[in-house]
């Protein structure tokens, strides 16, 4: 029954299964040209929403899997590592993920992406995300209670905090996607008819 | 029909099914927790040795729970330092779960048949960090309730935890002593990717 525990498998399993995860979502990341800040950035004009559809695809398919397995009793969903749950520290994070991402027009996975094809900017992104992991790092110490009290609940999942079934949570989860899907989608062609027009910014 | 429509098709067909069949595939479920747990049992794994019960009593960084299922009577007799008496009941796992899930909780009793059933039901109920005390106290005292000659120290007085076997001191923990609690959801918080 999964989760499995690739240490199990024998030495060096797991950072190889690491590695090629990493390759693949890296080279997927790629594939869906989100290795172009341009590409990236348009998502905050609403020119182009592919990053945000690209990502909900991604979220709803996996979840669609991980809460099947976890139905027909394949996947012990308890063992599952879920991030726990700090609500001021993850706004102000988000505030703070949301500005670099629009002002540097990458987010830390793309950046490594832009890196991996000699992007310029994705390099120097990168060695700024590095930078920020070294300040943070030192700086842990004086916000250290701020990063693991504030609003902190543990593992909780939007089931438990909604008291509905885990099938019922992730059939809202889907419909609410497909909902944006189909927003963002007009949204684009209302976009391009402005541009069009010589509105566009 | 444009692939776009198929794809968002399949996900809300796949969403609503699950949904319909999630509460009808909770016996299967419930099956699967259930030999995980008895396997656990089996293999011993959930079974934590005296000696070890002992140095988590004088870890201070492990938050603990010894939980006694037996008696009044018994737990009156004789009792763990620092345990609480948890009837085994229909309740009882209901109990466990309102524990801090970061807390390592750790059934007691005469042998291991009451905590070996609670066990299993405190898993189905999706306590964490659960363990019982290897052989009950009948082991506990085999290790730490008998002179040196072999002799139970243990007499008809309930003495309840001020019997020195109650808590042997952490002079009695062994120098070499295997390890078999891991903590759950313990440790530094971890980072997560932005996922893109």
């Amino acid at each position: 029954m999964a989760p499995y525990d690739p240490a199990s498998w024998g030495p060096g399993a797991e950072p190889l299964l690491h590695v090629a995860l990493g390759v693949g979502f890296g080279f997927m990341l790629e594939r869906a040209g989100f290795g172009s800040s341009r590409k990236l950035t348009s998502q905050f004009f609403l020119n182009d929403l592919s990053v945000l559809k690209v990502m909900f695809t991604a979220i709803i398919t996996a979840m669609l899997l991980v809460f099947w397995a976890s139905g027909l009793g394949l996947l012990d969903f308890a063992e599952l590592w879920v991030n726990p749950t700090y609500l001021g520290s993850g706004i102000l994070g988000g505030l703070l993920f949301g500005v670099g991402f629009v002002v540097g027009g990458y987010c830390p996975g793309t950046a490594l992406v832009a890196a991996a094809t000699l992007k310029l900017d994705g390099m120097f992104f990168a060695a700024g995300l590095l930078f920020g992991i070294l300040g943070f790092g030192y700086t842990l110490p004086w916000i250290d209670r701020f990063w693991n009290d504030s609003g902190a609940f543990g593992r909780l999942t939007l089931y438990e905090w909604l008291d509905l079934s885990p099938g019922v949570v992730v059939l809202l989860a889907v419909a609410m996607a497909l909902g944006m899907f189909f927003a963002a989608e007009r949204i684009e062609v209302w976009m391009r008819a402005r541009a069009a027009k010589g509105g566009a910014p | 029909m444009s692939g776009k429509l198929l794809a968002a098709g399949v996900l809300f067909g796949s969403a609503a099914l699950l949904a319909v069949l999630w509460s009808p595939l909770a016996p299967r479920r419930m099956r699967v927790v259930d030999a995980k747990a008895r396997a656990a049992l089996d293999s011993g794994e959930v079974k934590i040795s005296p000696a070890e019960v002992l140095a988590l009593m004088h870890d201070r960084r492990t938050p603990l729970a010894l939980l006694d299922l037996r008696e009044e009577r018994a737990w009156n007799h004789f009792h763990l330092l620092d345990s609480r008496r948890l009837p085994a009941g229909p309740g009882a796992a209901a109990e466990l779960l309102a524990l801090p899930a970061r807390m390592v909780k750790i059934l007691v009793d005469e042998d291991e048949m009451q905590s070996a059933r609670l066990y299993v039901d405190a898993v189905r109920a999706g306590v964490k960090n659960v363990y019982l005390l290897q052989g009950g106290l009948r082991s506990w005292l085999a290790t730490y309730g008998t002179d040196a000659a072999g002799h139970s120290t243990v007499g008809h007085a309930a003495l309840g935890d001020r019997h020195p076997a109650s808590d042997p001191g952490a002079q009695a923990i062994p120098a070499s002593l295997v390890r078999k609690v891991k903590l759950q959801g313990a440790g530094a918080r971890k980072a997560a990717g932005c996922g893109g």
